[in-house]
């Protein structure tokens, strides 16, 4: 890993189980084998450092107390995040190249990169970064 | 860690030893647990709930693409496909219950017989008797041949709509209608999803290698359609004939010749073609490109299909095949004393 990589989030938009009805049982394992290869393979290179799919089940919590909740599922659920992985690269041209890569894009997923900050704003100091580097 | 793969219920501890290698499915993994899974939903729920199974398999396989190609193959993938999918077909059921509460007693019996927790089917006779129960619904006298073998690998083999149009030159369409209706057919002739017993196993058993016969020769032909998904059809055919086999129902010579011939004639795929895709007669074809290990187990069919005293037309047939396969060349074929007629 380079000593100056820095943590990015590519967040999976559009990933629902609706994306892939269509395609035939043996579609559908050649793309779970070309994309676990995807990661796979950054996670050798040490650039992935974890990645992880989120249920369908959501919760929207707002109001003061958190006194409105919204079940879902909701109508724009192309909108919801189903996943995402961790990278530790050179900067967002490198975590956009990886993105560029993924191989469920013809299927319709898209992938925002995200830098992680340093420090979250309201100044209390973060410390992910030095355990990342025992991984 | 080397991959998240918590939300799979057979996962290891999180700060698993990353230096495994990342787990692999082995080859038509999707498209046979399709088949695996209608056969332990349709016992759940009937064969008048074939749609309703189909579903769910669909469902379920759908959320393993999801979970695995984000989080990676869990160690069981079998086992945990078969808890989605009757989690899926329990929540289906409950629905229908409060929607026409007219099933209760299915629902009822559909709990009691829901594997528990972590003890979920792997349970290879249970997964046997299930395909096994499926041949026999597939190849029912009252569904047409060339309807039977669209059923059995839509339903039995876990073909695409897509796949099995491509395969015969036709359209998904067309595909689609027959398959709609061999379904109201089913489900109208109220089939029972069982294995035939006493006498009336036999002429069953005859209708069940009938149309794995029928599926291998629509592959056999290399006429027309898709090549590869052609000889998918037949390795199908072959991978039924071999569950056949090994269940007591089905463990007949005439089976085990059925099977002998088409493990015998599939030895000879790679070798039938030219460069130009053209077909090569049997002596111009290559012998050193024909599966030697293909050809083993079909004698070892063949020896079996000589206990007893049946003499079927797949006895004839297999054995034309292995005198063809012992042949060094086309020229020393040993036609046996009594085969004149064969040249």
């Amino acid at each position: 890993m380079e000593t100056n990589a820095a943590p990015y989030m590519l967040l999976f938009r559009n990933s629902g189980p609706e994306n892939y009805q269509y395609l035939s049982p043996e579609q559908r394992q050649q793309l779970m084998a070309r994309w676990n290869t995807w990661y796979d393979d950054l996670s050798a290179q040490g650039k992935a450092i974890e990645g992880q799919p989120l249920e369908l089940e959501r919760r929207l919590v707002s109001g003061i107390g958190g006194e409105r909740i919204v079940d879902g599922p909701f109508a724009e659920a192309k909108e919801a995040i189903g996943g995402y992985v961790k990278l530790m690269v050179s900067g967002l041209e490198e975590a956009t190249e990886i993105a560029q890569r993924h191989p469920a894009l013809e299927y319709g997923l898209q992938i925002e990169v995200r830098e992680l900050t340093h420090a979250c704003h309201l100044g209390v100091q973060h410390h992910t970064s030095s355990q990342l580097s025992a991984v | 860690m080397a991959r998240a793969d918590s939300a799979a219920p057979t996962a290891d501890a999180p700060g698993a030893t990353p230096t495994l290698p990342p787990l692999q499915l082995v080859e038509h993994f999707f498209r046979h647990e399709t088949g695996r899974l209608h056969g332990a939903l349709i016992r759940l729920v009937g064969i008048h709930n074939l749609a309703l199974a189909e579903d769910v398999a669909q469902e379920a396989l759908l959320r393993a693409l999801r979970t695995w190609s984000m989080g990676g193959v869990p160690a069981n993938p079998s086992a945990w496909i078969t808890r989605v999918a009757m989690n899926l077909a329990r929540d289906a059921f409950r629905h229908q219950r409060m929607a026409t509460t007219k099933e209760p007693a299915i629902v009822t019996h559909f709990e009691q017989t829901l594997p528990t927790s972590a003890a979920v089917a792997d349970n290879n006779t249970e997964i046997r008797d299930d395909a096994l129960r499926l041949m026999f619904i597939c190849s029912h006298p009252s569904i047409a041949p060339d309807a039977q073998v669209v059923l059995a690998l839509k339903v039995l083999c876990g073909f695409s709509t897509g796949e099995i149009a491509r395969a015969f030159l036709s359209s998904e369409a067309a595909i689609e209608k027959q398959f709609t209706r061999t379904k109201q057919r089913i489900q109208a002739a109220n089939l029972p999803f069982d294995i035939p017993e006493g006498e009336d196993l036999g002429p069953r058993l005859d209708g069940v290698l009938a149309a794995i016969y029928f599926l291998f020769n629509e592959g056999y032909k290399a006429s027309a359609g898709d090549r590869l998904l052609r000889e998918e059809l037949c390795q199908e055919a072959i991978r039924l004939a071999s569950l056949l086999v090994a269940h007591p129902a089905g463990d007949t010579p005439r089976s085990h010749a059925l099977l002998a011939l088409m493990l015998l004639t599939s030895a000879r795929f790679s070798s039938r073609i030219d460069e130009d895709g053209d077909l090569l007669r049997l002596d111009d074809q290559d012998r050193s490109k024909w599966d030697q290990s293909l050809i083993e187990r079909g004698l070892l069919h063949l020896v079996a299909a000589a206990q007893g005293h049946e003499l079927t037309a797949y006895h004839v047939q297999a054995g034309i095949a292995a005198c063809h396969c012992t042949a060094a060349a086309a020229a020393s074929t040993d036609w046996g004393p009594d085969s004149a007629p064969l040249r």
